[in-house]
């Protein structure tokens, strides 16, 4: 790929011009120079309603070109985006639930997280009607070649009123929504010889078909390397269909990794709503063959 | 592939990555630590042999990553250095930020900033190519590793369990190499030998 990394050269050099520019090497002096994007906290609906139980809230990202943020498991480096609440009234708030994200590769390492634009999606259960007032500190990292780690402050005050969705937001959160994984319909099992992982489900043969990408993000460090390529082939033996994934052992398998657990993405060439779909799997346990022959 | 050759099969497909990883298995506790020779900042020549029968510590550096200057700027990564070494343990930093590329330094560079970060590493090893860093995994600054006297990697992982760039240590912060030092030294079990390592990916040339 000499025109990529060429690129990619000049691209460095040219960013690492910018930077030393006008700034110290210090970068806590360098950090307010880089604004790589915002983020803000947004509620699906604008007032609440005498029949709101559970409504939806969005950590909104817009990231500047070439930067991104992260998924809840990182990768090789990365981190993240950690929500500390401060003010919370009326109601409960939710974990985070996790749109599908991308793979990055920076030199040899990997990251999965999110560019250009995401809605982190938050259920808050409603404990008592009256207008919600939220605050919350966000600290999040944002990368491209470098990162800069981020202290954002967050709030939002949601009236009462008629329980309406707010329309500007409305693709945003239906987007945001069609890519949260699901959990895996199909029945999954998972086993290791010496430092080699396969994976394999039972995935019915009109997806098979239309599979042309396939990648399993770990959700803890050290499950695989996840600098190393995953070979993945699908296969039917009589009428059993599967899809097997290899992938190369972390540093975990040698402390301990009982199961696999983690996000199978699938790509494919059926219709535009179905081109990337991403799946669940908890738990599923990991069979040691290294000593079977 | 033999299953694939040996199963009757409609169709298989083979998904490489567009770019291939040059990244090898990642070291495992408990076994043989990568063994690897380079050069200092002073342009001296080493060799992980040369330490045999010493406790060794490699912490992977930059010191334009946030993550590593919240541990020098606070004396964080100083005081470990200091408690480490005055036990007899080597403690050796690297840095393998590829020419042009944020934290890469030469030998004068390295130096300086020892001396004005009044940093206490045993050396200090410049591995501009990648090659010691990409035969540890080293993925991030810090990334920190522990190599026992017989040469056994007993610990990689992150520098303590607190992963951010900003503030103070806490005290409630666990150290884990503090930890496992001690552990070492008092010749308990090694309670925790991986962890993540945060921060800054490092930043290899290719």
């Amino acid at each position: 790929m000499p025109s990529v990394t060429l690129a990619l050269f000049k691209r460095t050099i040219l960013f690492v011009i910018l930077f030393l520019h006008g700034l110290t090497l210090s970068v806590s002096n360098a950090q307010p120079a880089i604004k790589p994007g915002k983020i803000s906290l947004v509620s699906e609906i604008q007032s609440i309603s005498n029949n709101s139980k559970v409504i939806w809230l969005g950590i909104h990202h817009k990231l500047k070109k070439d930067w991104h943020t992260y998924w809840r498991y990182a990768g090789d480096s990365g981190l993240p985006i950690k929500i500390h609440w401060s003010k919370v009234s009326n109601a409960h708030i939710g974990k985070i639930i996790w749109p599908m994200p991308a793979v990055f590769r920076t030199g040899s390492l990997v990251s999965y997280g999110y560019k250009n634009e995401v809605l982190l999606l938050i259920p808050l259960t409603i404990r008592l009607y009256g207008p919600i007032k939220l605050a919350a500190t966000a600290d999040w990292l944002v990368c491209r070649e470098i990162c800069i780690q981020q202290r954002s402050n967050l709030e939002i005050e949601i009236p009462l009123g008629n329980g309406k969705k707010n329309n500007k937001l409305k693709m945003l959160f239906e987007r945001a929504r069609s890519t949260i994984p699901i959990k895996l319909p199909y029945k999954a099992n998972a086993t290791v010889k010496k430092n080699l992982i396969t994976l394999k489900l039972d995935v019915p043969k009109n997806i098979l078909q239309s599979v042309h990408s396939v990648i399993f993000l770990p959700s803890l460090d050290g499950m695989i390397e996840n600098s190393k390529q995953q070979i993945w082939s699908w296969q039917n033996v009589g009428s059993n269909n599967y899809l097997k994934i290899q992938m190369t052992a972390g540093y975990g398998l040698s402390d301990g990794l009982k199961d696999l657990d983690g996000t199978i993405i699938l790509g494919s060439t059926l219709k535009k709503q179905y081109k990337r779909r991403a799946f669940d799997i908890t738990n599923i346990p990991l069979f040691n063959k290294t000593h079977q022959e | 592939m033999r299953n694939l050759s040996l199963k009757s099969f409609g169709l298989s497909l083979v998904f490489l990555f567009l770019f291939l990883s040059t990244v090898q298995a990642a070291p495992s506790v408990g076994k043989k630590a990568p063994s690897f020779a380079g050069i200092d900042s002073n342009g001296q020549r080493l060799n992980l042999s040369d330490y045999k029968g010493k406790t060794v510590v490699l912490e992977w550096t930059n010191h334009e990553c946030p993550f590593v200057a919240r541990h020098y700027d606070t004396g964080n990564m100083q005081k470990h250095q200091k408690k480490a070494t005055s036990d007899g343990v080597i403690w050796l930093s690297v840095i393998s930020s590829a020419p042009g590329l944020q934290g890469h330094v030469d030998g004068d560079g390295a130096n300086k900033l020892t001396k004005t970060r009044h940093a206490v590493p045993t050396r200090v090893i410049l591995d501009p190519s990648g090659i010691i860093g990409k035969s540890y995994s080293a993925r991030t600054t810090p990334h920190m590793y522990i190599i026992d006297s017989a040469g056994v990697l007993i610990y990689q992982g992150g520098i303590d369990d607190n992963p951010t760039s900003y503030g103070e240590i806490e005290d409630d912060t666990t150290n884990y190499i503090l930890n496992t030092l001690e552990e070492i030294k008092a010749g308990k079990k090694i309670t925790k030998s991986t962890s993540q390592p945060y921060g800054c990916s490092v930043k290899y040339g290719s």
